[in-house]
């Protein structure tokens, strides 16, 4: 009797997850799908980085590759470069992209989704044309501003984007603000609002609310995007290419996209950079883990209340604040992509044949535009389709099992965000050719595809990780006491919860299948040429601004598929009242 | 009598010369036709191609003349390509027939001896003729002579300028760029992007009237901006924040296309002479080939006299530069802008030495000189 009392917990508690010996053969099929996927091409790369022989040669191996790679000149100033950079840019995007999200999915300005919506456009925005746009403004001697505010009373107000603050502005005017609130939102509209109002019963303010109550209880997601977003930035490298080199301002990945593009590449060299990013890693994903897991995330229970804070006489400014942030962030760019393609020139008002529908005739008239597009569609899509499906099963397990290995699925989840795109390309097609089950499929779009899902891999299960934390075992705990079973408990209840998440994963991976390039233009040929990889075959043969149309293609998918997605995010999702 | 013998063993002779040549050409016409069938079998034809190249040969006659070999064109720039034939080919897949790579790209191929002497692909006695070609020969990058094979180059522009603030005149010398009064003037486009920046730091350093001196001096003493990403620097040139651009020719041709106020400094009027690039116009034909005779059919066909005047056709379509200029001078060049024609002449330096390759002194004088003005 007491044999049975003790056994039958353990039964009820999490019947519908699969049992002991299941849930172990998951962990470790997973484990085993996820290492090989990853882990395989990291260590090819690793690999690589001690064959000390050229790309013409057989591989011999030693250290000359990292010697040579650290003596590189200037690479410690590089490395510091990016360090200041990173951590400035978070000191002010950070703070302000808790701020924007809590405003749009807390409280009750005017037009909330419309702007998360703008946000989400600005994301999509590709971040050369939005650099391009403020270099338009903000050239010290040419910018459109500059000569504007020259002609005002203002004390010969001067702006110069070529700085280190230069540098700053364009990052937080490209993603370092709209990926945040991008990723933030869904997160603060589960909060729970009997907290905060238990908060404000207690005499608390609602900046005080925000700052003491909803910001901590957001801890994982915000950490979780602020480690995404410390470690992208060691593979961004093309603003600090138009604005830093102009004045000798060089970051790290700029170093390794020099010695793995220049001639002959000298990808060993580039790997053996590269494999700081992953000590880095090492130290902050048990960091990540321990920050994460020592309390309780938990704010959406079965008492959810998912109501607004009424900002009161604040609603006007707050709303008119977030509006002026979301016009800074789109429209810069949308009139710098736009310009680029109507303009005979971008940025040149005075030629004698300003406009021109000469770039859309040649983009339209590209036969190849069709087959990109379609090559296009299978692969973001299927991305979208099959990561969504793939990521949230390991974001579910890592946040709702116990199972051993947790801690080694997570840590493999991270790393491919380490590798810069220019090596983690040649780490698929070393990894392609090498698996004999890959090969046939070499040169088709299936591989493309695959390749395609595996990107993002860290955004997409951390994010989702993040928000699962949120939900309470004890809805799922209540369908299961209710009859249901593993399958109609995730998709009556996970899922709909979870909606607005999912969708904007999906819209992410779509995303970023649509724009990829470093990472699938090695697999592709022109039968499986997708519109990015034709954007970047346009710029090479010196068609810029057919190029730029090519973009706005993607662009347009990419917003298609996000207002889609999203109307259908929020009619399952958790609205607010 | 002895005369009639003489000539009868001369008309003997003749006829003799003239038989085994009909027979020599009936030969090369069968085995023309012979490999065409062979090649419409294999119906497939890979080419690996550097991205701007690419479309000129998916959209050039060949396609239209052979139907049954499909063409099949996987482009990316010379530092993808390299990398992927060589990881391709240690894994036992054999993939391309033919490649497009630009200069120091097949190099390295050739170095890997991954490629076949491409006249084994000459069907046609018109490719084999060299009196055909620019000074009277093939021209090879490669030290033997046979497998990185030259088919179109064009003089080698290196100095542009805002026609506003300029006047081109002034220019006799490229030792004229370093007069004082262009100090922050110049605008560069930075040697670690690769291509025309290389070809040029190259023409710089090698020429033995310029040489490392001149380099040295430009980057220490010309307090010059770098940039890497076009247009910037045209841009900047165009808007007269620099009067000077040590930039691609093809953007300021384009640029100056568009109304801006820029242009070119002719580089025949500098004595230390022209130089003259292949643009990256360069063939080889790669071994374990999956598609030998549809190789040697396009190799064939594309530098013969009609595959080259559709080549400098459909080059006009698909390069920002405008029709590119053939090495075969039996072929007309009125159809090329002036400034991508060989003109006769002049004398010209050919930048394709791979002797000179090597970028790491010149890269490494550059950072030297760069690190003591205070830029890493």
């Amino acid at each position: 009797m007491a044999k049975t009392e003790t056994a039958q917990p353990q039964i009820v508690s999490h019947p519908w997850l699969p049992p002991l010996d299941g849930g172990l053969l998951l962990m470790a099929v997973l484990i085993g799908a996820m290492g090989f996927y990853v882990l395989y091409p990291l260590v090819l790369i690793l690999i690589n980085s001690f064959n000390t022989a050229t790309i013409a040669e057989p591989p011999v191996y030693g250290l000359k590759a990292w010697q040579e790679a650290f003596r590189e000149p200037g690479i410690w100033r590089s490395l510091l470069n990016s360090i200041k950079i990173g951590l400035t840019l978070q000191m002010f995007a950070l703070p302000l992209g808790i701020f924007l999200s809590w405003l749009i999915a807390r409280t009750n300005i005017l037009f909330a989704n419309v702007f998360e919506f703008g946000f989400w456009i600005s994301f999509f925005l590709p971040a050369l044309a939005t650099t391009f746009g403020w270099m338009l403004l903000l050239d010290p001697s040419t910018g459109l501003l500059n000569m504007w505010f020259r002609q005002l009373p203002l004390g010969g107000l001067n702006f110069d984007i070529y700085t280190f603050w230069g540098i700053i502005w364009a990052h937080l005017m490209t993603h370092g603000i709209s990926t945040k609130v991008m990723l933030m939102t869904p997160a603060f509209r589960r909060m729970d609002a009997s907290l905060e109002e238990a908060s404000r019963m207690s005499g608390a303010g609602s900046l005080t609310t925000l700052l003491r109550i909803t910001a901590p209880a957001m801890t994982p997601v915000i950490i979780v995007v602020l480690l995404l977003s410390v470690i992208r930035f060691f593979s961004s490298f093309e603003t600090e290419l138009l604005l830093g080199v102009p004045w000798g301002f060089y970051v790290y990945s700029t170093k390794i996209v020099d010695l793995a593009r220049q001639e002959p590449p000298l990808v060993n060299q580039a790997a053996a950079l590269g494999s700081v990013i992953l000590l880095f890693l090492a130290a902050f994903i048990p960091l990540q883990r321990r920050l994460i897991s020592r309390r309780q995330f938990t704010t959406v229970t079965g008492q959810f209340k998912p109501k607004v804070v009424d900002l009161g006489v604040w609603r006007y400014p707050a709303t008119a604040l977030v509006a002026f942030i979301v016009f800074l962030l789109d429209v810069v760019p949308i009139l710098s992509v736009l310009g680029g393609s109507f303009m005979t020139r971008f940025g040149f008002f005075n030629l004698p044949k300003t406009w021109t529908l000469e770039y859309w005739k040649m983009a339209l008239s590209d036969p190849r535009i069709l087959t990109a597009l379609q090559n296009t569609l299978i692969v973001a899509v299927s991305a979208a389709c099959f990561g969504v499906v793939i990521f949230s099963l390991i974001g579910y397990v890592l946040v709702r099992t116990k199972l051993a290995g947790r801690g080694i699925l997570d840590s493999i989840c991270w790393l491919p965000s380490a590798i810069p795109g220019v090596l983690s390309g040649l780490g698929l097609l070393w990894m392609f050719l090498g698996t004999p089950f890959f090969r046939p499929f070499y040169g088709t779009l299936v591989l493309l595809a695959v390749a395609a899902v595996l990107g993002g891999i860290t955004l997409s299960t951390q994010i989702l990780k993040a928000n699962f934390v949120q939900l309470s075992k004890e809805l799922e705990e209540a369908s299961r006491m209710s009859g249901a079973g593993f399958w109609k408990t995730y998709f009556k209840v996970v899922f709909p919860l979870m909606a607005q998440t999912m969708v904007m994963v999906a819209v992410i991976k779509f995303m970023f299948a649509a724009q990829a390039t470093s990472n699938i233009i090695l697999l592709a040929t022109s039968e499986t040429r997708t519109l990015s990889l034709l954007a970047l075959d346009q710029v090479a043969a010196g068609y810029r601004e057919v190029a730029s149309i090519t973009v706005i293609f993607i662009m347009l998918l990419t917003l298609g598929v996000a207002l889609i997605a999203r109307s259908f995010g929020l009619k399952v999702g958790i609205r607010t009242e | 009598m002895r005369i009639t013998f003489v000539g009868f063993c001369c008309f003997l002779f003749l006829s003799l010369g003239d038989a085994i040549a009909a027979e020599g050409r009936l030969s090369r016409k069968a085995e023309w036709e012979s490999t065409i069938k062979a090649a419409e079998q294999e119906g497939q034809l890979v080419i690996y191609s550097l991205s701007e190249i690419g479309d000129i040969f998916v959209n050039g006659d060949f396609q239209r003349k052979f139907p049954k070999i499909k063409i099949s064109v996987v482009t990316g720039q010379g530092t993808d390509l390299v990398p992927r034939i060589m990881t391709e080919r240690r894994a036992g897949k054999f993939l391309g027939d033919v490649a497009d790579l630009g200069n120091t790209s097949p190099y390295m191929l050739y170095q890997a001896k991954t490629l076949d002497p491409i006249a084994s692909a000459f069907l046609l006695p018109e490719v084999e003729d060299e009196s055909k070609w620019w000074q009277g020969k093939h021209q090879f990058i490669d030290p033997e002579g046979k497998f990185i094979f030259v088919y179109a180059a064009a003089p080698l522009y290196l100095v542009g300028y805002n026609t506003k603030l300029v006047n081109p005149m002034e220019f006799k010398s490229y030792w004229d760029l370093l007069n004082p009064k262009w100090k922050g003037k110049t605008v560069v486009f930075d040697l670690q992007s690769g291509g025309f920046a290389a070809t040029r730091e190259r023409f710089f350093y090698h020429h033995p009237e310029l040489g490392p001196e001149f380099l040295r001096r430009l980057y220490s003493e010309m307090d010059v901006t770098l940039y890497r990403r076009f247009p910037q620097g045209e841009d900047w040139l165009a808007a007269g924040k620099f009067a000077l651009c040590l930039c691609r020719h093809q953007s300021i041709s384009k640029a100056k296309r568009q109304g801006l106020p820029v242009d070119l400094v002719e580089p025949a009027s500098f004595k230390e002479g022209v130089g003259v690039e292949t643009r990256a116009k360069t063939l080889v034909l790669m071994n374990r080939a999956p598609h030998p005779n549809a190789a040697k059919i396009f190799v064939s066909w594309f530098l013969s006299r009609e595959g080259q005047l559709d080549f400098q056709k459909t080059s006009a379509k698909y390069v920002d530069a405008g029709a590119e200029g053939s090495l075969r001078t039996d072929i007309p060049k009125d159809d090329i802008p002036p400034r991508n024609r060989i003109n006769p002449g002049i004398k010209y330096i050919p930048q394709w030495n791979p002797e000179q390759f090597d970028m790491k002194p010149i890269s490494q004088l550059i950072n030297q000189v760069q690190a003591k003005s205070g830029k890493p």
